[in-house]
């Protein structure tokens, strides 16, 4: 009798706790809104930046969410290409599958213990990735991070505009798509921010600017190609008559998975991989936006070594729009510049 | 689980009448449900020897980045040849571990898990695997004629299935491992042997699924089959294959893909955000489970008796607990 | 309630069955330890100035304290023989709860209160479809894991729950004095289940219902409501170790314990509790712990790719099993029964010849 009163009180208890959690809103983040950036460099700065010469050898760490993705092996590629041409060494810190805050911040503590002068350091969650910097802080290591934000002032900035990006997007959709029209939207996982900043920003270019555009389904996905291609398809029992498709990833879903007569409309998506080079060229998509991920880890180490030199560095370096990669442009410089070679395998340890 | 369907079919087909209960969507729904049929008819083998598998999805993960790389430099046939290789070998491990040593279906199949994906992440290097000859579309993108492909080699695997089920003596066997397993060994039964063929079988059939997804996606990569592990149990279950072995048929397993494929497809129609499809996921599996011990007087027993447990052992429903053959 | 007499037999039951096993259990911690201290010099004297130092021990200690907490929930599932696959979506959802109550509903304590209930309310249902309504551990704790995920994601807007009090982080983050805080916690925490399993009456029925279950129904042990607070005990637990790793993280996050539950219940085997019930010890489990927090932190400090630190835990935790199974004397014996039957089998079980092998060793 006393266990089932306890157990009861313990039952009510926690539906109480449950019904209040929801009465109200839980955490809002405005996604709608671009960074704040210090500079933003234009392609052809971008192209002639060189990393400073490190004055020592220092260790750098990279510190990735994922190795599993070309995205991640391509940021790798570009910090692994600066720290090359500063002299100094990297090691490269991701999990084994997608990290997890907990993973990170375990990470991060054996960072430390290994030995490190700088991080280029890309957050798994907004707020769940502050005590991992906070470590750093403790001991005064300079921090870059790229890819995604982090609530905190300690690092300098190396980043894409996830909500430019998206409106980037929608101007692209509209030129292939001119007549509007309905069309889908797949994007990335809900509770991921890089795929809500890309949504809003697309969302809300459209709603300013493309009266004739609609977007009936923003389906959200894993970042797994085979859950993205089995939500797109039941998406497009419900939404036949569509006239044009976006993603805010290449693989949600690969563009040539896309079931016909579908795979016939205009498509539109971000990030580069040679699959997608090649989707490009044979018309499964029709632009792409790069996202920059060379680029990123290039900066971010070079960001990194011109602190560890004592030299100034600006907060927050947002990286260019780049135009779209279309089947005019899929083996130009800049599309090149999206692709890491086939031997490179970013070594972790 | 029959009328379950049923209703589920009617109340989506008369909710959204020009997206659900089309010929379309019935593709596209076969198309997806293809793949899933196939990996659970070989977690229903783990299961009907009383054990389960927890690795199949790694497994199609695996196969999609080792069999593709092969299909991509060798052909067609070489890819097939080496995911199915594969499959055999992943089944041997598992299942010599743990029907001849004896160590628990959980903790092998987990280990295993690990390995697989981090072997292929090592082989793949993060990167994907494209580029397969066309002819590997007729795995799992296109159709045979009318027919999407993941449902014709899925109703080939259901027959053949049914066959070794059904027809041949190994069937038998697997059902009665999973009943009884020290009657079997007690009545003659090579248990070992066939506890062995049911985690080989197991294995294949999750590899022959990675061949048909990393066709439909059109993509090998790690990540490929991501959840079908638990998705795959958790369609087996739904169709009425207990865990603990023993109980379950092949019309169960396709019976439970069905109503799977349909709730998400539906929910997905209806415009239902993947949390609120989780919470739905997670209701429906207990739920099954649930229904089916009502059929077998369990509740009844239960509220009648008022909480006084008979003395028979109850441990035919139950998972692990049956695999009294080893325990220490 | 049954009465002392009948208590009696089965106190006799469960010493032969569990506790009674103390000398093999004995050997079993010794193994680990052995295992522990091999693994600690092999660390060692690979990276000797970065794997052993007093910082790097720290961390250890932190990393692991929520390891551990999570394998003792995990323990109380396994002795009553079933398992939780929930324990991990567990320790997510309640640390959302636990954050929202905190941040909007009156602070650190009642946050903390209302992320045990929802833990223990968890344990509840999973023991009363395991328990009284027989659905099997898997089928429930699966069902549980998914729905989870989905309703702490919705109460979290898919979200990190971000701006705690800085003073929630002395619960499992911050430093007392040099100690860590998830150091004292789960010592607390090992102390509680160490006076629930082995000084009270729930402890002695635990394990005697997991060593058997119709005997433990033969002398008038009402399984089910013992099978419920097993699981109820797992949830608490696990949510207890939810609370500890927001602290850690300073937010609630619903895939925070992502990875926990497959981890827990490695560390329970191989600290000796057998799946299947009625079998292991508190000190073995937080061994087993410490043994994967070691081998996770070494590997990492040392410099192993993160691949092969995969291929390589896969491989430790099969072999535990193994190991585990090894412990018993009758191992050898069945293993050897099963050759002449593999021996004798026609064709295609490539086995054979390994399995003869192994026997052979023996």
């Amino acid at each position: 009798m006393k266990l089932v009163a306890i157990l009861c009180a313990f039952a009510l208890l926690s539906a109480a706790s449950v019904a209040v959690a929801k009465t109200n809103g839980g955490p809002q983040t405005n996604f709608h809104a671009p960074l704040n950036c210090t500079t933003t460099p234009t392609a052809n700065q971008l192209l002639n930046y060189q990393v400073p010469k490190a004055k020592k050898p220092y260790r750098i760490s990279l510190m990735e969410v994922s190795l599993n993705g070309y995205y991640y092996v391509l940021l790798a590629y570009g910090a692994e290409q600066a720290a090359k041409q500063a002299g100094v060494s990297l090691r490269i810190t991701a999990a084994s599958g997608y990290t997890t805050p907990a993973i990170q911040l375990s990470q991060a503590e054996d960072v430390i213990s290994k030995g490190t002068d700088g991080v280029v350091f890309a957050p798994v969650d907004i707020n769940g990735s502050v005590p991992a910097v906070d470590k750093f802080k403790a001991k005064n290591i300079p921090v870059v991070q790229v890819s995604t934000q982090v609530n905190s002032t300690y690092p300098y900035t190396v980043m894409q505009d996830d909500y430019l990006m998206g409106k980037a997007l929608a101007d692209e959709m509209h030129k292939l798509a001119p007549n509007g029209g309905e069309g889908i939207f797949m994007a990335g996982p809900s509770n991921a921010t890089w795929s809500r900043k890309r949504v809003a920003g697309f969302e809300d270019q459209i709603k300013a600017k493309y009266s004739n555009m609609k977007v009936v389904d923003a389906p959200t996905t894993l970042v797994d190609p085979g859950a993205a291609l089995t939500k797109l398809t039941a998406s497009l029992q419900a939404h036949p008559k569509i006239s044009w498709l976006g993603s805010v990833d290449y693989s949600l879903p690969v563009p040539q998975a896309i079931p016909s007569p579908y795979n016939k409309l205009p498509y539109a998506t971000m990030g580069f991989d040679p699959n997608t080079q090649k989707a490009v060229e044979s018309g499964f998509v029709k632009t792409t936006l790069p996202t920059d991920a060379y680029y990123m880890g290039y900066l971010g180490v070079g960001t990194v070594v011109g602190l560890l030199n004592g030299q100034k560095e600006p907060r927050v370096q947002c990286t260019p729009y780049l135009p779209g990669i279309t089947k005019a442009n899929a083996r130009s410089t800049w599309a090149n510049k999206q692709l890491y070679p086939s031997s490179f395998h970013a070594k972790t340890g | 689980m029959l009328p379950a369907l049923i209703v589920l079919c009617l109340v989506f087909g008369l909710r959204y009448p020009s997206a659900f209960p089309t010929v379309g969507n019935l593709q596209s729904m076969a198309q997806v449900g293809g793949v899933l049929l196939a990996v659970t008819l070989g977690q229903g083998f783990a299961l009907l020897v009383g054990g389960f598998d927890l690795s199949v999805a790694a497994n199609m993960g695996f196969v999609g980045v080792a069999g593709g790389d092969v299909m991509v430099h060798h052909g067609l046939a070489a890819g097939i040849a080496v995911g199915i290789a594969a499959g055999v070998v992943i089944g041997l491990v598992n299942g010599l571990l743990i029907a001849g040593v004896g160590v628990s279906p959980f903790v092998v199949t987990l280990g295993m898990l690990t390995f697989l994906k981090a072997f292929g992440n090592q082989i793949a290097h993060g990167a994907p695997i494209f580029g397969f000859p066309s002819s590997a579309q007729y795995l799992g993108h296109t159709g045979w004629g009318p027919i999407p492909a993941p449902i014709a080699i899925g109703a080939i695997l259901v027959a053949a299935m049914w066959v070794v089920l059904g027809l041949l003596r190994a069937g038998t066997y697997i059902y009665g491992i999973g009943g009884n397993r020290e009657a079997c060994r007690a009545a003659g039964v090579p248990v070992v042997r066939y506890e062995v063929l049911a985690y080989v079988l197991c294995a294949t059939l999750a590899s022959v699924a990675g061949l048909m997804e990393l066709s439909r996606v059109s993509i090998g990569y790690v990540s490929n089959g991501t959840g079908d592990d638990l998705l795959s149990i958790a369609a087996a279950v739904i169709g009425g294959v207990a865990i603990g072995g023993g109980t379950g048929s092949i019309f169960g397993v396709v019976l439970g893909v069905a109503v799977l494929t349909v709730l998400t497809t539906g929910l997905t129609i209806a415009g239902i955000g993947e949390f609120y499809q989780d919470m739905v996921s997670g209701t429906v599996i207990v739920l099954s489970v649930l229904v089916s011990r009502v059929r077998a007087g369990v509740l009844r027993e239960v509220i009648g008796v008022r909480g006084r447990e008979r003395f028979g052992d109850g441990l035919s429903h139950r998972g692990v607990t049956t695999t009294s053959g080893r325990e220490p | 309630m049954p009465d002392r007499a009948e208590s009696l037999p089965l106190r006799g039951l469960a010493s032969a069955l569990g506790r009674g096993r103390t000398a093999l259990l004995r050997a079993t911690n010794l193994q680990v330890l052995a295992g522990l201290a091999a693994l600690w010099l092999v660390f060692s004297l690979w990276q000797p100035g970065t794997f052993s130092t007093g910082g790097n021990t720290l961390n250890i200690a932190r990393q692991g304290s929520v390891l551990v907490v999570v394998a003792l929930a995990q323990m109380f599932a396994l002795l009553i023989g079933g398992f939780d696959i929930s324990v991990g979506a567990n320790m997510g959802f309640s640390s959302v709860v636990a954050s929202r109550m905190m941040i909007e509903h009156g602070g650190i304590a009642v946050g903390v209160v209302a992320g045990l209930a929802v833990g223990a309310l968890i344990g509840l249902v999973n023991g009363l479809l395991i328990g009284p309504l027989r659905v099997s551990p898997f089928a429930a704790t699966l069902g549980m894991l998914t729905f989870l995920l989905g309703l702490g994601n919705v109460l979290s807007n898919g979200q990190s729950v971000g701006g705690l009090p800085s003073s929630f982080g002395l619960v499992g983050g911050a430093d007392w004095d040099h100690i860590p805080s998830g150091v004292v916690l789960a010592l607390a925490a090992v102390g509680l289940s160490w006076l629930i399993l082995n000084r009270s009456r729930l402890g002695l029925y635990v394990y005697g219902i997991g060593g058997s279950r119709s005997a433990a129904r033969l002398v008038g042990v009402r399984v089910y409501a013992y099978e419920v607070a097993a699981y109820v005990l797992c949830g608490l637990f696990a949510s207890f170790a939810g609370i500890m790793l927001a602290a850690r993280l300073s937010v609630g996050q619903t895939e925070s314990g992502a990875g926990y539950e497959l981890l827990s219940i490695a560390a329970a085997v191989i600290g000796g509790t057998a799946i299947g019930g009625g079998i292991g010890r508190i000190s073995g489990v937080v061994l087993g712990a410490l043994f994967i927090q070691v081998l996770t932190n070494g590997l990492d400090v040392v410099g192993i790719g993160v691949y092969v630190q995969g291929m390589v835990t896969g491989i430790v935790i099969v072999l535990a099993g193994v190991v585990g199974l090894m412990r018993n004397p009758d191992f050898f014996v069945r293993l050897r029964a099963l050759v002449p039957s593999a021996l004798t089998s026609r064709g295609h079980l490539r086995g054979r010849r390994w399995l003869g092998s192994t026997s052979h060793e023996s």
